[in-house]
C-alpha cells in the first residue's frame, strides 16, 4: 500500500513538474516576453 | 612589448591617493567594449566561475553577471554588456547596453563604475564607443586589453598619455593571461572617488546651434546634461526610438536640427561619425607608437593558408574530421567508465529495494533512462572542448568567413551563419541570434533552417546508434568509419539547411541578400581557464536537463510503460513474461498503433514510441528506449547497457531488430526532424508570436517532419535495394 502511493506521489509529482515546465513554455512564446531559452530548455547561452 | 608594463595604472592628472569608494556597500561594475576585444575573457578573469547567465527582462538578450569580492569582504558585481562598435544605432544588443548605463532597465540599476574594455591593437575603432560612454556622466576606467597582440603587431599604445587624453584612469591588461586583473580592481575602487569624465573636443559652431535645442529637450526630460548632449547628436541619425521614445517634442526638434545641418553644408545622418573621428585622430596620433616593420604579421600568414580559395574549405573539412573522430575515439574510455558507473548504481539501487513497482521505478525508469542520456556527457565535453578551442584561437571567424561564399551562393546573409553556428550547441540561441539581421525575409529564412544544424540534444541519439552498429572500421588509414559517418550527419544537415533556405529565398521569401563584413581577429593562444569555463558551463547544462525534464520524463514513461498490468501467462519464461507485460501497457499499445506509420521505415514499434516521446527533446529518445528495454528486460537479471540490449534485440522469427542501415535511416530521421518544443516555442515567439508565429511554427514542424519521413524512407528502401539488409 505505502509503496503503491509513493509510486503514485513520484509519478504525479513528474506530471506537474512537466506541467509547470510546458506551461511556462506556451506563456513565453505567447507574451514574447520574459522567458527566453534559459527558461523554455535550460540552454541559456548563445 | 615589456610584460613588466602591464598592469601600470596610469592616473596622470586624476588623485590616484583617493581613497577607495564605498567601501562598506556592494559596488556595480558593467563591463563593455566593442566585439572580440577579449571582453569575455577579462569578464571571467574578474569573476571566475561565479556567473549568471540569464536575459533582460522583457528582451531576450543575454545577461551575464558575475561577482568578485573585495579584500574587505564585500561583494563587486560585474554585468557584462553585450558588444557593441557604438551607441548609434538602434539594434536591441545597443539599445540594452545604452538603457543598462543610463539606468533605464528595468530591476537594474546603473552601474557605479563602468569598464571600457579596450583592443590595444585597434584603438582607431574602439574608441568610437569609448567617446560615447565618456559623456553619459559616469565614472570610468578603460582596461586597455590585448597589449600583447598588439606589441606582436607592432603596435604600442602610450596608457599614460592616453589617460590624460580621456581624463580617465587607464589599465594595460591581457586578459588571457590573467595579467593587470588586480590593477584593474584597484583601479575600479577608486573610479568612483574621481572626477567625471567629459567630451573631450568641441563642436563646430553650426552643429553646437543645430543641437542645443535637441538637448534642452532631453535635459527637460531629466536627462543629464552630458548624456543629453550625447543623445542629441545620436538623434541626428537616427529616431527617437526605444528609451527615447515619447519625448514630447523631441522628434519635432530633432527634425529642425537635421534641417539646419543640412542648409548649413552638413550631411546630418554622419555628421556625429565625423567630429568624433576627429577627435579619435587626434587621440590615436599622440597615444600609438608603431615600429618594428611593415611586413606581413603571423596572423596574415595563417591566413594566406587558412583562408586559401582551395585550401581553407579542406583545411576546414580535415579539422572537423579530426573532433568528429576524436569524440568517439577519446570518449568511448570514458563513456564506458560512464556506463560502468550507472550500471553499478542500478544494480546497488537493484539490491537495496524490495522487489516491486517502486525498484522498477528507479532501476529500469530512472536509472535506465536518465543512465542511458548521462553516459553521452564525455562526447558533449569533447565536442565543446573543441568547439571553444576553435574560437578562442580566433579560427572560428574564419570559418564563418569560408562560409560566407557558400551563404552568399544561397542567396543567405552572411550575418546568418552566427545563429547556424549557434545553432550546433542548441537551436534556441541560434533563432534568437537571428535578431542581428535585418532584413525580415533573409531572418525568417535562417529561422526556418536553423533547428537543421545538428544541435548537442542529437549527440545522444547519434553517438548511441554509430557506437553500437557503425563499426570502427580505418578509412584511408588515419580515419575511422564512426567519425565519418558522425561527420556526414552534421554535413548532411548542414548542406540541407543551406539548400532549403537557398529555396526559401528563390520562393517564400523572396529578396536581395546583402554582403556582410566581417572582421577577423587576430589569432591567439586560448585562455585554458576560459575554455574550462566554456565546457563545464555547456556539460552543466546537459546533466541539468538530464537532471530535470529527462528525470520527470522518464518517470512518466516508466508509468506509462509499466500500466496496466498484464495478467503473466504461464508456461513462459520471465523475459517472455516481461515482453508480454510491455506490449500490453499503455506505451505498448500506444507503439503499436503508430508501427503502421514507422513501418516503412523498417522501425519496430519501439522505435517509433522513442521518435514519438522525442518530439519533447531529441535525447528522449534514448531515454525512452532506456526506459523500455530497462522495464522489458528480466528483472533478476544485472542492468545491461542499452547498447548491448540493442544489438541483441531479436524479433519473433530471430532476426535482428536493428541493423545498421535502420540505424543509419533513424539517424537521418533525426538530421531532418523537428523535434524540440522549446524551438517550436521560440519560432512561435520569434515569427511575431499570436496566430503568425504558430503558423510559421507549424509550417516549419511540417516541412521538416515531411523531409525527415522522406529522407528516412528513401535511405531505408534505397538502401535494402542495394543489398544491404543485415
Amino acid at each position: 500500500m505505502f509503496e503503491s502511493l509513493t509510486v503514485v506521489a513520484i509519478v504525479l509529482g513528474a506530471l506537474g513538474y512537466l506541467g509547470v515546465r510546458v506551461s511556462r513554455t506556451v506563456r513565453a512564446a505567447r507574451t514574447a516576453k520574459e522567458g527566453g531559452c534559459g527558461e523554455s530548455c535550460g540552454c541559456s547561452d548563445t | 612589448m615589456e610584460n613588466s608594463s602591464t598592469g601600470s595604472l596610469a592616473t596622470t592628472g586624476l588623485a590616484p591617493e583617493a581613497g577607495p569608494a564605498q567601501l562598506t556597500s556592494q559596488l556595480r561594475v558593467a563591463l563593455i567594449g566593442n566585439p572580440n576585444t577579449g571582453k569575455s575573457t577579462l569578464f571571467n578573469a574578474l569573476t571566475g566561475m561565479r556567473q549568471r547567465v540569464g536575459n533582460y527582462s522583457g528582451v531576450t538578450v543575454e545577461r551575464v553577471e558575475g561577482r568578485y569580492r573585495r579584500s574587505n569582504g564585500t561583494a563587486v558585481s560585474v554585468l557584462d554588456l553585450p558588444g557593441t562598435y557604438s551607441l548609434s544605432a538602434t539594434s536591441p544588443d545597443e539599445e540594452i547596453a545604452l538603457t543598462v548605463l543610463l539606468g533605464l532597465a528595468p530591476d537594474l540599476p546603473a552601474p557605479d563604475v563602468v569598464v571600457l574594455v579596450v583592443d590595444a591593437s585597434n584603438l582607431e575603432r574602439n574608441l568610437f564607443v569609448v567617446s560615447q560612454i565618456l559623456e553619459l556622466g559616469l565614472p570610468v576606467v578603460i582596461a586597455l586589453n590585448q597589449v600583447d597582440t598588439a606589441a606582436a603587431a607592432g603596435i604600442r599604445v602610450d596608457s599614460v598619455e592616453l589617460a590624460m587624453q580621456l581624463q580617465v584612469q587607464v589599465v594595460e591588461t591581457v586578459a588571457t593571461k590573467g595579467q593587470g586583473i588586480d590593477v584593474l580592481k584597484r583601479a575600479i575602487e577608486r573610479a568612483s572617488a574621481l572626477p567625471l569624465p567629459e567630451r573631450s573636443f568641441e563642436l563646430p559652431a553650426p552643429l553646437f546651434r543645430a543641437v542645443q535645442p535637441v538637448e534642452a529637450v532631453l535635459v527637460q526630460a531629466g536627462f543629464h546634461p552630458s548624456t543629453a548632449a550625447m543623445e542629441a547628436l545620436r538623434l541626428l541619425a537616427i529616431a527617437p526610438e526605444g528609451h527615447l521614445a515619447g519625448i514630447p517634442g523631441l522628434e519635432g526638434e530633432a527634425e529642425r536640427a537635421r534641417t539646419a545641418l543640412e542648409e548649413a553644408g552638413y550631411n546630418a545622418r554622419a555628421v556625429e561619425a565625423e567630429v568624433r573621428y576627429g577627435w579619435i585622430a587626434e587621440v590615436v596620433e599622440a597615444t600609438v607608437h608603431r615600429f618594428g616593420s611593415a611586413g606581413s604579421s603571423r596572423t596574415d600568414r595563417i591566413d594566406a593558408v587558412l583562408l586559401h580559395r582551395v585550401f581553407g574549405p579542406l583545411i576546414f573539412l580535415l579539422l572537423m574530421a579530426i573532433v568528429f573522430q576524436s569524440i568517439f575515439t577519446w570518449a568511448e574510455p570514458l563513456m564506458t567508465a560512464v556506463e560502468g558507473l550507472v550500471g553499478g548504481v542500478g544494480n546497488l539501487a537493484g539490491s537495496a529495494l524490495p522487489e516491486g513497482d517502486l525498484r522498477s521505478l528507479v532501476v529500469d525508469g530512472v536509472i535506465a533512462g536518465v543512465g542511458s542520456v548521462v553516459i553521452f556527457l564525455p562526447q558533449i565535453v569533447i565536442l565543446f572542448l573543441f568547439i571553444g578551442f576553435l574560437e578562442a584561437t580566433g579560427y572560428m571567424a574564419r570559418a564563418a568567413f569560408i562560409m560566407d561564399r557558400f551563404m552568399r551562393g544561397v542567396g543567405l546573409h552572411g550575418r546568418s551563419f552566427i545563429p547556424m553556428l549557434s545553432g550546433y550547441a542548441c537551436a534556441v540561441p541560434g533563432i534568437m541570434a537571428t535578431r542581428t539581421i535585418e532584413n525580415p525575409k533573409d531572418r525568417l529564412a535562417t529561422i526556418m533552417v536553423v533547428p537543421l544544424m545538428s544541435c548537442s540534444a542529437r549527440i545522444p541519439v547519434y553517438t548511441l546508434l554509430i557506437g553500437t552498429f557503425i563499426p570502427p572500421i580505418a578509412v584511408a588509414g588515419i580515419f575511422n568509419l564512426q567519425g565519418l559517418t558522425l561527420l556526414a550527419m552534421y554535413f548532411l544537415g548542414t548542406a540541407a539547411a543551406l539548400v532549403v533556405a537557398g529555396i526559401f529565398k528563390k520562393t517564400l521569401l523572396k529578396g536581395p541578400s546583402q554582403p556582410m563584413i566581417m572582421e577577423l581577429p587576430p589569432y591567439r593562444l586560448p585562455n585554458l581557464r576560459s575554455l574550462l569555463l566554456t565546457v563545464s558551463h555547456r556539460a552543466g547544462l546537459f546533466l541539468r536537463r538530464a537532471g530535470t525534464i529527462i528525470f520527470a520524463l522518464t518517470i512518466v514513461l516508466w508509468a506509462l510503460a509499466t500500466y496496466p498490468k498484464t495478467e503473466v501467462v504461464a508456461d513462459v519464461t520471465d523475459g517472455a513474461a516481461q515482453e508480454q507485460q510491455l506490449a500490453g501497457s499503455i506505451l505498448g499499445r500506444a507503439g503499436q498503433a503508430v508501427e503502421p506509420i514507422v513501418r516503412p521505415l523498417g522501425y519496430d514499434w519501439k522505435i517509433g514510441v522513442s521518435i514519438i516521446s522525442s518530439f519533447a527533446a531529441r535525447e528522449v529518445f534514448v531515454a525512452t528506449m532506456g526506459t523500455i528495454y530497462g522495464v522489458g528486460s528480466d528483472a533478476d537479471e544485472t542492468s545491461v547497457a542499452l547498447r548491448e540490449q540493442l544489438l541483441a534485440e531479436t524479433d519473433a522469427a530471430g532476426t535482428p531488430v536493428y541493423t545498421p542501415l535502420i540505424a543509419v535511416s533513424l539517424m537521418v530521421f533525426y538530421v531532418f526532424a523537428m523535434m524540440c518544443v522549446s524551438t517550436n516555442a521560440v519560432v512561435v515567439r520569434e515569427t511575431g508570436g499570436g496566430w503568425k508565429g504558430v503558423k510559421w511554427a507549424a509550417f516549419q514542424f511540417l516541412w521538416m517532419f515531411v523531409l525527415a519521413y522522406s529522407a528516412a524512407f528513401v535511405v531505408y528502401r534505397g538502401g535494402l535495394l542495394l543489398g544491404f539488409a543485415a
